[in-house]
């Protein structure tokens, strides 16, 4: 029983980071139609910059709770102003045009970013694990847990439950959708439609700045970190459903929960869960498991 | 044996939405069948299924009395059976002779022949002469994107029968085609049809092209036949004057107001 | 009657393979070296560009790049096997299996599912390749000395033998890649790009010609990573990471798809470039790469190639349209 628990909180605490990483990048696809490769560089922008807010603010005397503010308002505002300049320069002028042409770009944002942040930061690792450390650990099942991770947890259902209602409940969210669904309409009806693209590509940038940011008490901060998370992103929107929200939380337990599973269990097939994961679900199901709608085409 | 088309108890829902109903429809060799009814009435569903392209909910179609039911577009355009689009599906980024060129290289010459030359003189002979007939060789070098409506559908039945079919089924082939253009358009069609002994169903919204060419007439309303047979017997039935034409002469149903 | 026309890929191909050929040893070492980086980077674009014309973006040509270079690597160590030739075809033969079989999967995929499908299984293979003893772990493997049909040269001779095989490998490739493109089949792939719908309506499966298209860039990279592994002596992991995937979009980007050769003016400009960022700002070559494919994006998206299209499109028109005019008169 205790593997049981141990399985479940293990689970739940990765569902819940895998959670924060992709929510981001599956905004951006649904309303946007592209899928970000730089994502992944927002996610290691936001890294850097919790870091910095952190030491900053350890410095300065201040608690944990301000740390973790600190962290999190600078990344959101780091990575709303780089998606601020990445979507105004580079893709307002590539809407529209092939697939991979703005694919192609935004990997070369990618790198670009990436490179950045090196030149800012140099190439070793950066430590900020005051926030964790400081608030201790817990028992659960007859383990210890650090209470961050859990409070982790929270932090992402909040994040869920706050971009669903933002989707759902204002008016903003309600023309995003109407975006979505068809943006020559949308314009016809004034929406003003270049706006919302670029604002959700902001809040989508701040979110992977966000999930950096909040991951960075938890590991060493360095150069490398962009790419594994777009592919594990990607894996994780994709076996939920491109573009959808829901599909992102249901992707991200069933991959959080494999993943466990095999630590626990069959820990040589650990690296490589999480692809297994994505491949059975598309077996059966090509285009994951909550995909938006398809139109007809004739 | 004389049937080649046979639908029986075809039927097509989309959720809870039921498109096609009950439909039970025979066509034979050399007919010319025009398909008439109001939007939404399953008209195009109903082609949709007949070519293979969505699988029907329950019932069965029959070509040449095999049991096609499910097959893919491309096995139906194998065994004969050819469809054109309301919206002409062309290649965007080939002129109208590539365009045909790519049509005759599937449909009529032998597979093993796709890996000769693309550029091969005898197959832009071919296709030249496809496009002269039907009296569209002149744009032969211009882009798809950039040719008339009228061009295009004809672009679009031209390479979708070019490999002498026996089933031609045309989805709303006048449509977006000028008043005066029209007449010209389907007469050189069916001038061309007649001459194989395939049979031809066609969509088409102008009662006039109907009377004029079809030898029968099938009414869909709701998704259901509502009426099938001459088209003069057709025109006059109750239910086709209700629903899809309104009586000559008289204001259409829905229109009634206006008039009082 | 018809009359040919020149056939100006095929003319300049082996005009490029003659001419290096014969200046080969005339060229001092590095030059040699960079070439034969190109001719393999550019073989692997080709493959990217094949994939292009069906209108899709593989992020992962890197996985048969490494399979290809591996292959070299793991004949020569294991089975006592340095034929060039022997190594080159049984790299385009693994390659081309493993394509066969990820490309059954695949060919369902379109857009962004595509893409990152294929970036997927990259990494993937990257990540199994830097564990396991047998693919060197991180470190990689060296390759010996290769020798031609029994005769084994060394020193300089061995340069240049390697270098002018290199360059004949990808002629004969590029070339077979042309023919291929330019036939109906290859046609075909550009009709999927344009209109799926239209194509399995005319009766031909989309999945095949997007399998088969998928088959060929992969034996095209195996190649490709076979000629890197035979030049650089050296193979790693590396080959399978995305940024590798990355330089092959790099060169079809820039200098466009207007034909095999393309890639290999791009392919030399790109490894060219490299060699002097890394001697200049070794630290910030990602920055650069980068910024010049946004510039390219934003500027000139169908690459260098766009001007040489245009004016060729133009002649060719021309052309079509004398040579019917004269068939169309000489017909009764």
């Amino acid at each position: 029983m205790a593997t049981l628990s141990a399985i479940l909180v293990d689970a739940a605490v990765f569902s819940a980071w895998l959670f924060l990483v992709a929510v981001g990048l599956t905004l951006v696809f649904g309303v946007l139609r592209l899928l970000n490769i730089a994502h992944g560089a927002f996610y290691s922008v936001g890294a850097y910059v919790g870091v910095y807010a952190i030491g900053a603010s350890v410095s300065m005397g201040w608690g944990t709770a301000v740390q973790l503010a600190a962290a999190a308002v600078a990344a959101c505002a780091a990575g709303g102003l780089i998606g601020f300049l990445a979507e105004r320069c580079v893709l307002t002028r590539l809407y529209g045009h092939p697939e991979p042409l703005v694919l192609i770009a935004t990997y070369a944002l990618f790198l670009v970013l990436d490179d950045a942040t090196k030149l800012v930061s140099g190439a070793q690792s950066l430590y900020a694990s005051q926030p964790r450390d400081n608030l201790g650990q817990i028992a659960i099942g007859g383990l210890q847990y650090p209470v961050y991770d859990i409070a982790l947890i929270a932090v992402s259902l909040i994040v869920a439950i706050t971009v669903w209602y933002g989707l759902n409940r204002t008016r903003a969210g309600r023309c995003v959708t109407a975006v979505v669904f068809d943006s020559e309409i949308s314009a016809a009806m004034g929406i003003n439609v270049p706006r919302i693209k670029l604002a959700t590509f902001m809040v989508g940038a701040a979110l992977g700045a966000l999930a950096g940011a909040l991951t960075a008490p938890k590991i060493a901060v360095g150069p490398g970190m962009g790419v594994e998370v777009i592919v594990i992103a990607f894996a994780v929107v994709v076996v939920g459903g491109l573009g959808s929200i829901s599909g992102a939380l249901l992707g991200a337990v069933i991959i959080g929960l494999a993943r466990s599973v095999t630590v626990h269990l069959i820990p040589e097939v650990e690296v490589f869960s999480i692809y297994l994961v994505m491949a059975a679900v598309l077996a059966f199901r090509p285009f994951g498991l909550l995909p938006p709608a398809q139109v007809r085409r004739i | 044996m004389n049937e080649l088309l046979q639908c029986i108890a075809v039927q097509r829902s989309f959720g809870d939405f039921v498109a096609t109903r009950g439909v039970d429809l025979v066509v034979s060799r050399g007919e010319i069948v025009g398909i008439i009814g109001a939007n939404g009435a399953g008209k195009t569903t109903l082609l949709n299924i007949v070519s293979g392209y969505l699988k029907p909910t329950a019932g069965r179609v029959l070509f040449r009395g095999v049991d096609v039911t499910g097959l893919p577009p491309r096995a139906l355009a194998r065994r004969g059976v050819a469809r054109s689009f309301q919206v002409p599906q062309l290649f965007g980024s080939c002129t109208v002779l590539e365009n045909m060129m790519i049509a005759l290289s599937l449909l009529v010459e032998p597979r093993k022949s796709l890996g000769r030359r693309f550029s091969d003189e005898a197959l832009i002979e071919r296709a030249l002469g496809v496009l002269e007939a039907y009296g569209i060789a002149e744009q032969a070098d211009a882009v798809v994107t950039n040719i008339p409506q009228g061009v295009r559908k004809l672009l679009d039945i031209a390479m979708a029968t070019c490999a002498s079919p026996e089933l031609v089924l045309l989805d709303e082939p006048t449509s977006g085609v000028s008043a005066d253009e029209k007449n010209a358009l389907v007469s050189r069609l069916i001038d061309r049809f007649r001459r194989t002994s395939c049979a031809v169903v066609f969509i088409e919204h102008d009662t006039d092209i109907v009377r004029e060419y079809a030898s029968r007439v099938i009414a869909l309303y709701d998704g259901r036949i509502i009426a099938d047979g001459e088209a003069s017997t057709v025109f006059a039935d109750r239910d086709v004057v209700k629903f899809i034409t309104g009586a000559v002469g008289m204001p259409h149903p829905e229109h009634r107001h206006a008039a009082d | 009657m018809s009359r040919r026309r020149i056939d100006w890929t095929v003319v300049a191909l082996i005009a490029i393979a003659v001419v290096l050929t014969l200046t080969a040893s005339a060229v001092p070492n590095w030059i040699r070296y960079l070439g034969q980086q190109a001719v393999a980077t550019a073989l692997a674009s080709v493959g990217v560009m094949v994939l292009l014309r069906a209108g899709l973006l593989s992020f992962g040509q890197g996985l048969f790049y490494f399979i290809g270079g591996f292959a070299v690597a793991l004949l020569d160590r294991y089975a006592g096997m340095s034929d060039a030739f022997v190594v080159v075809l049984v790299s385009a033969a693994s390659a081309g299996v493993l394509a066969a079989i990820l490309g059954g999967f695949l060919a369902k995929y379109r857009g962004i599912f595509f893409s990152m499908l294929t970036l997927a299984v990259s990494m993937v293979m990257f990540g199994i390749a830097i564990k396991i003893r047998l693919f060197g772990g991180s470190d990689g493997l060296n390759v010996g000395l290769m020798s031609y049909v029994g005769y084994r040269p060394r020193g300089p001779d061995g340069q240049w033998f390697s270098f002018v095989f290199c360059v004949w490998t990808w002629t004969v490739f590029a070339m077979a890649t042309h023919f291929f493109l330019g036939s109906r089949f290859g046609r075909l792939i550009q009709a999927v790009a344009d209109n799926e719908v239209r194509v399995e309506f005319l009766g031909y499966s989309v999945r095949r010609v997007v399998w088969a298209a998928y088959v060929v860039a992969g034996i095209l990279a195996g190649v490709g990573g076979a000629m890197a592994a035979i030049s650089a002596r050296h193979v790693d992991a590396q080959f399978a990471y995305w940024t590798t995937a990355g330089d092959f979009i790099f060169v079809v980007l820039l200098s466009g798809q207007a034909s095999v050769v393309s890639p290999a003016v791009g392919a030399f400009a790109l490894e060219t470039l490299r060699s002097y960022a890394s001697a200049l700002f070794p630290d910030q070559w990602q920055l650069v790469f980068g910024g010049i494919m946004l510039a390219i994006v934003l500027f000139l998206p169908a690459g260098l190639d766009r001007l040489i299209v245009l004016a060729w499109r133009g002649t060719r028109n021309i052309r079509l349209r004398r040579g019917r005019l004269s068939t169309l008169e000489s017909r009764p």
